[in-house]
């Protein structure tokens, strides 16, 4: 989506993340002539949606052990509760 | 064809691109034998084992945690309950 190599990057971070981009576009390119580009982008794909379900077991895992903290606190009495939670 | 190049580049910046330009070669070159299609197809089975194993711990959680709140419910009603309030 950016210019090509005539416009100066601002930053290093810029600089460097219009290489990798440009030379993974290019990369890619190259590997339409050799009939992997499917290939390459079917692992993409996989890996994208692997982080993306990896986020979302993270946050399952989070809200499964709060609830379970939750359950501890509501699992006592309230007579026994005067003496105070150890929290 | 011919590419200008720039009569000011230093002497180190045209040592890094040149290793740049015989990394990229020899990355191509790499890409273009079965053996680069083998690897790919083995991440992509590697990724796909991985895909089936975080789809079944999502949905064993998911099911943990319905199962965490029908217990949580039923603990708020009995502590509820010791209060004198009957909730349904």
């Amino acid at each position: 989506s950016s210019g090509r190599s005539s416009s100066g990057a601002q930053s290093l971070d810029q600089l460097l993340e219009r290489q990798w981009e440009q030379g993974s576009q290019f990369l890619m390119e190259q590997a339409q002539h050799f009939d992997i580009a499917s290939l390459l982008s079917c692992l993409h794909q996989l890996r994208t949606e692997n982080v993306r379900l990896e986020d979302h077991v993270g946050n399952l895992q989070l809200r499964r052990d709060h609830l379970l903290a939750v359950n501890a606190r509501l699992a006592i009495p309230l007579n026994t509760v005067t003496s105070g939670p150890p929290e | 064809l011919d590419i200008p190049r720039s009569p000011h580049t230093p002497y180190s910046l045209q040592l890094l691109l040149d290793m740049f330009r015989d990394q990229y070669l020899a990355f191509i070159q790499r890409m273009n034998t079965p053996e680069y299609a083998e690897d790919i197809r083995m991440q992509i089975d590697k990724e796909k084992e991985r895909n089936q194993k975080l789809k079944s711990r999502a949905s064993q959680l998911d099911k943990q945690i319905s199962v965490l709140i029908s217990d949580s419910v039923a603990l708020l009603k009995s502590r509820m309950s010791e209060l004198g309030i009957h909730a349904n």
